[in-house]
């Protein structure tokens, strides 16, 4: 109880440091999961259009997705340098797995009866999507989102160790520093931020699921 | 009269090995409704695909609208058949008028003619008005079907496909439904190419009746013709006694000649609009082999039936049903 005081005490205290690292970490996780969406949602579209292609781009994705984080910093340094760029560009590559998967899941498990009475109906193979599949699948694709959100705000407090920022920078200081309480409270804002978005998304998810069922 | 389908010595052998079509030909003329029967299996969906291209001959070749089915391009032949399946396939995301005139939309066709033929649509499979921003989840199965109906009339094409359309509804409201079937069929005037399971239904909606069995077409003809001449034991057991029992139903007293009433009047009565099926049963419940027709309401007898006479000439009785 007197910990968790100080903790509450530490976070009114240093409040500016708090609200710049919460802000760079709003940042960047929005901007990372923006550049996911924009290429992830278009990416599972095009394999489940093109079918032949989707193992080969899931494969892909999936190795990439497999790289442990501190190997990917070792490759990434000497190239991109450090900031802000390395940490988007690891972000991006361990978010966009679960986003084109679920966006090709979700338009290729669409009801088979739908799709052929669609297709019956005369609607070409985009029509079909763009109409039918895409609608269909906006909860799973939805759900995918969500899991790469919650993902991307908690990979994000890595930032801090190659000089992006980000609330990683309270937890990094509170260990380099032996101050407990920090470290505790970087924690919680991490935690607090990624379950905040993920119960807004699951709103959103419930939503959708509501109107694509029967 | 035009031909709308013909099939010529139409083979399917599915990858994997299954013949489902082994050279069915036929033709279906404007404004025929030709009920396909036959077990599970035997390739009825099959046939019907191949129709509009869902399913690709192995050999042989489907005859659309006076042109080869493969010259056709499989979008524009599409969308002027309609497709009724099953399962129905409504899209859940879309409001029931949106689902009916899906097909105008992808065709591009403004807005507000889409909105006016939704109402058109609805009025043909007799639904109000508050449908039309309902979701498919808020309709009973019944609904659901008739929407399914309307959808495949949005474009107005002349032939309609539907395989086994009423497959998952209560007896209840499936007959219901068939009635419907039947009063848009005679006025829209639609080449109906329907999949059945459902013997009753055949008979009751055909007017030319198809028996297929291991991809073949055993026979093929008005559905009374098939029953009083069966080609073979096949067609025979197929229709056997459920097919004989719904003729006799639907066969009204009204639309056959009746003897005159010569010698001594019979014991037994029945009205005018009875069937065929409620005199035989009164006969044979009654010991009697004659029984009077009497008008509906005013009692007066119009003539007399006999069991010998009905033995003699039950064909010719069932044909004008058919006509
Ligand atoms: N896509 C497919 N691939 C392989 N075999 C198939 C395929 N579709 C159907 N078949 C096979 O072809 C045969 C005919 O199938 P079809 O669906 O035309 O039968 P059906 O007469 O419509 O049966 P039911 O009354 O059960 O609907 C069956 O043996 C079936 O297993
Ligand atoms: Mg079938």
């Amino acid at each position: 109880m007197a910990f968790l005081l100080r903790v509450l005490l530490l976070a009114i205290e240093r409040k500016s440091l708090v609200l710049v690292s919460l802000k760079e970490h709003v940042a960047i996780s929005l901007f990372a999961c923006f550049l996911i969406a924009l290429c992830g949602i278009p990416l599972g579209i095009l394999i489940a259009r093109f079918r032949t292609i989707a193992p080969w781009v899931i494969g892909i994705t999936g190795i990439l997705y497999t790289i442990p984080a501190l190997a990917l910093f070792g490759f990434m340094i000497p190239v991109l340098g450090i900031g802000i760029r390395p940490t988007l560009f690891a972000l991006f590559i361990y978010g966009l797995l679960p986003l084109v998967r679920n966006t090709y899941v979700g338009i290729t498990t669409v009801d088979p009866a739908i799709v052929e009475s669609a297709r019956g109906m005369g609607s070409t193979e985009w029509q079909l999507l763009w109409y039918v599949q895409i609608p269909l699948a906006l909860p799973v694709i939805v759900a995918g989102f969500r899991t790469v959100t919650v993902m991307t705000i908690s990979v994000a407090t890595i930032a801090a160790f190659i000089g992006a920022g980000g609330l990683g920078v309270l937890i990094f200081r509170g260990i380099t520093s032996y101050y407990t309480e920090l470290v505790v409270l970087g924690s919680f804002l991490v935690a607090a931020l990624a379950v905040g978005v993920d119960s807004v998304l699951g709103l959103v998810e419930r939503k959708l699921l509501r109107r694509v069922q029967m | 009269m035009a031909t709308v389908v013909a099939f010529h010595e139409v083979s399917k052998v599915y990858p994997g090995g299954v013949q489902a079509l082994d050279k069915v030909s036929f033709s279906i003329d404007e404004g025929e409704f030709l009920c396909l029967i036959g077990p599970s299996g035997c390739g009825k969906t099959t046939l019907l695909k191949t129709v509009n291209r869902l399913v690709e001959p192995t050999s042989g070749w489907v005859e659309v609208y006076g042109k080869d089915a493969a010259s056709w391009d499989p979008v524009a032949l599409r969308r002027q058949i309609g497709y009724v399946i099953q399962q129905i396939g409504l899209f859940p995301h879309l409001t029931v008028g949106e689902n009916m005139t899906y097909v105008l939309r992808i065709m591009g066709i403004p807005r507000h003619v889409q909105q006016r033929r939704a109402r058109e649509l609805l009025e043909i499979v007799n639904l109000d008005e508050s449908y039309l921003s309902r979701f498919p989840r808020e309709l009973s199965g019944g609904e659901r079907q008739r929407v399914g109906v309307a959808r495949a009339l949005a474009g107005d094409p002349e032939l309609i496909l539907m395989d086994e359309p009423f497959g998952a509804l209560d007896q209840i409201t499936r007959e219901q439904l068939q009635e419907e079937l039947l009063r848009i069929h005679r006025k829209l005037r639609k080449t109906v190419l329907f999949v059945t399971h459902d013997l009753q239904e055949a008979m009751k909606l055909a007017t030319t009746l198809g028996v297929m069995q291991k991809g073949r077409m055993v026979q093929l003809g008005p559905p009374y013709e098939l029953l009083f001449s069966p080609q073979d034991s096949f067609v025979e057991e197929f229709l056997g006694r459920g097919g004989l029992f719904q003729v006799l139903r639907m066969v009204r007293i009204r639309d056959i000649p009746l003897l005159e009433l010569s010698d001594k009047m019979p014991r037994v009565t029945i009205p005018l609009s009875a069937s065929l099926e409620d005199a035989l049963r009164k006969m044979l419940l009654g010991g009697e082999q004659r029984v009077a027709v009497v008008e509906d309401g005013t009692g007066r007898v119009a003539g007399v039936l006999s069991f010998e006479h009905l033995c003699r000439l039950l064909p010719r009785y069932c044909a004008p049903m058919y006509a």
